[in-house]
């Protein structure tokens, strides 16, 4: 079992439902509590939420955003930047925000220590 | 001390504050509320079927604040719908060297964008429909319209050169199967030729001409393939323009920072008729009821005045055109709205696409604070607030707002 692995299985036991480790082009890099299918095509399509945000962002001047949190009707999702590569995370809509937010961010601080993001 | 300089509206909401001595120095702000006031008053004008009132308003406006990407749009917005009432083309080049404007000051401004290539596509010129469909999707990745565009566009040439190949077939087929009829065959399209270059003489040829000025690096095969096989579905519009004021030069859409690097045509004082596309329409999609509904979201805005930590609201229509910015932290004006909607439509396709339910707010926490994007019934609408702030009362906030203007 992978670092990666081992970071994410942790995040799930904490209010999340699926996380998983994608690149800006859409690839999974690693993830958990998700199907095959389900998590190519939530990677394929949370991939181009991030590359918008980030030329978005690049016209102000800014290269990377913090985290975007998306409120369905159904669930959250939870975008991290790690520079190359994101974070997402899906979560419940009656989730405690505040306790996901500090998971997340250990979870991003863990991977970034990792060293396994030039991928 | 200087004295301060504090703007409200109706309901004393600040919309801004500042000190006389920094407003020398921030001429860009000036430009910016001045060109969202001209652009209040030019809709308004519309709504009062004053376009030709409307169209002076933007062009006053432009003058004062000429680096202002919006009143660009707008105008161009304006001789969109003159165009749809009278199909003058002219308008439809008018507004075109607008959309060319606005994109050349706010190169992601994805309205300019899709207008610009929707006057392409009805020109007949492909190719920078295409390049401007591909920056659109670059910037917006998996956006409805702009795919469905490139879609429309990729099918069309696919299907010319499908008849080009038929037709090339067909020729050799003759030309190998029935020597004999050879001769008969060969004068048969000589006299069609000759209809055809008598025609040119008029519409076909000044077509030609236009495409060569729009498209200047489109293929010449190409433009002979369109016209041999859809030549009952265009319908040739002519008119001498024959206004100076028009320069000519300024048909070429700075495409140069849009991936498409054929922008260096050259232009002459050519007739202009336009290919109708059927497919293709171009319209700000606005209506009367909308103009009611944005009032009605604009003057809800005064729930968030006590909002801790607010940076600035930005209202958007339904084409991420600002309606209303209050601006409190001199946020870039251009820009904002432009981010805002690109991350609301790359949001709402993506969530949907995903099988993840109905967007419905986005929280996004980056170096100039957190937005907060929502889609209110027709607009979409975004807070700025400071980081630190309490993000949840905001987001509450918000919802009590979309509650109460959704009722």
């Amino acid at each position: 079992m992978s670092a990666l692995s081992v970071i994410l299985d942790s995040l799930c036991e904490k209010s999340i439902t699926a996380a998983l480790i994608i690149t800006l082009d859409g690839m999974i890099i690693e993830s958990s509590q998700i199907e095959k299918d389900s998590a190519e095509s939530l990677s394929a399509f949370m991939s181009q939420i991030t590359v918008t945000i980030r030329n978005s962002l690049k016209n102000l001047g800014h290269s990377e955003f913090t985290r975007y949190i998306i409120r369905t009707n159904q669930h959250r999702v939870y975008l991290v930047d790690l520079g190359k590569s994101t974070l997402v995370a899906v979560a419940e809509q009656d989730v405690s925000v505040d306790e996901v937010n500090v998971a997340l961010f250990q979870a991003a601080t863990q991977i970034k220590k990792t060293g396994r993001l030039d991928v | 001390m200087a004295p301060a300089i504090r703007c409200c509206d109706n309901s004393g909401f600040i919309i801004s504050e500042r000190n006389a001595m920094a407003q020398n120095d921030s001429s860009g702000k000036t430009d910016q509320a001045l060109s969202h006031r001209y652009g209040s008053l030019a809709k308004e004008l519309l709504a009062l079927r004053e376009s030709s009132l409307a169209i002076k308003t933007c062009e006053q406006g432009i003058a004062k604040a000429p680096n202002s990407a919006s009143l660009y749009i707008i105008k161009g917005q304006i001789l969109l719908g003159k165009f749809t009432r009278k199909e003058k083309p002219e308008y439809l080049k008018t507004a075109l060297v607008c959309f060319g404007k606005a994109i050349k000051l706010d190169p992601h401004n994805y309205l300019a964008k899709l207008l610009a290539s929707q006057i392409y596509l009805k020109a007949g010129a492909r190719k920078k429909a295409a390049a401007l469909l591909r920056n659109i999707l670059k910037q917006t990745p998996g956006d409805e319209k702009a795919t469905s565009l490139l879609k429309g566009i990729k099918d069309k040439e696919t299907a010319v050169a499908a008849a080009e190949t038929r037709k090339e077939a067909g020729t050799q087929k003759i030309a190998t199967v029935q020597p004999e009829e050879k001769a008969t065959i060969k004068e048969a399209p000589a006299t069609e030729e000759k209809v055809v270059d008598q025609n040119a003489d008029t519409a076909d040829y000044s077509r030609k001409e236009v495409e060569a000025v729009m498209n200047a690096k489109e293929p010449v095969e190409e433009t002979k393939v369109a016209e041999e096989s859809e030549p009952e579905s265009e319908i040739v519009i002519s008119s001498s323009l024959e206004d100076s004021s028009l320069d000519e030069s300024r048909l070429d859409i700075p495409t140069s920072e849009i991936s498409d690097p054929s922008t260096g045509g050259t232009s002459r004082d050519v007739s202009l008729p336009w290919k109708l596309d059927d497919k293709v329409v171009i319209s700000a999609g606005e209506s009367d009821n909308d103009e009611y509904v944005m009032e009605t979201l604009t003057g809800k805005l005064t729930m968030f005045s006590r909002t801790e930590g607010l940076r600035g609201i930005f209202l958007l229509d339904s084409n991420g055109q600002p309606v209303k910015i209050i601006n409190k932290a001199g946020l870039d004006e251009n820009i904002i709205p432009s981010l805002v909607f690109n991350i609301f439509k790359a949001s709402t396709n993506g969530i949907r696409r995903s099988g993840m339910g109905t967007f419905q707010l986005g929280v996004l926490v980056c170096p100039i604070g957190a937005i907060i994007i929502a889609n209110a019934f027709y607009a979409t609408l975004a807070l700025v607030v400071d980081e630190n702030s309490n993000l949840q009362l905001a987001e509450s906030r918000v919802q009590r707002y979309l509650s109460e203007v959704t009722v």
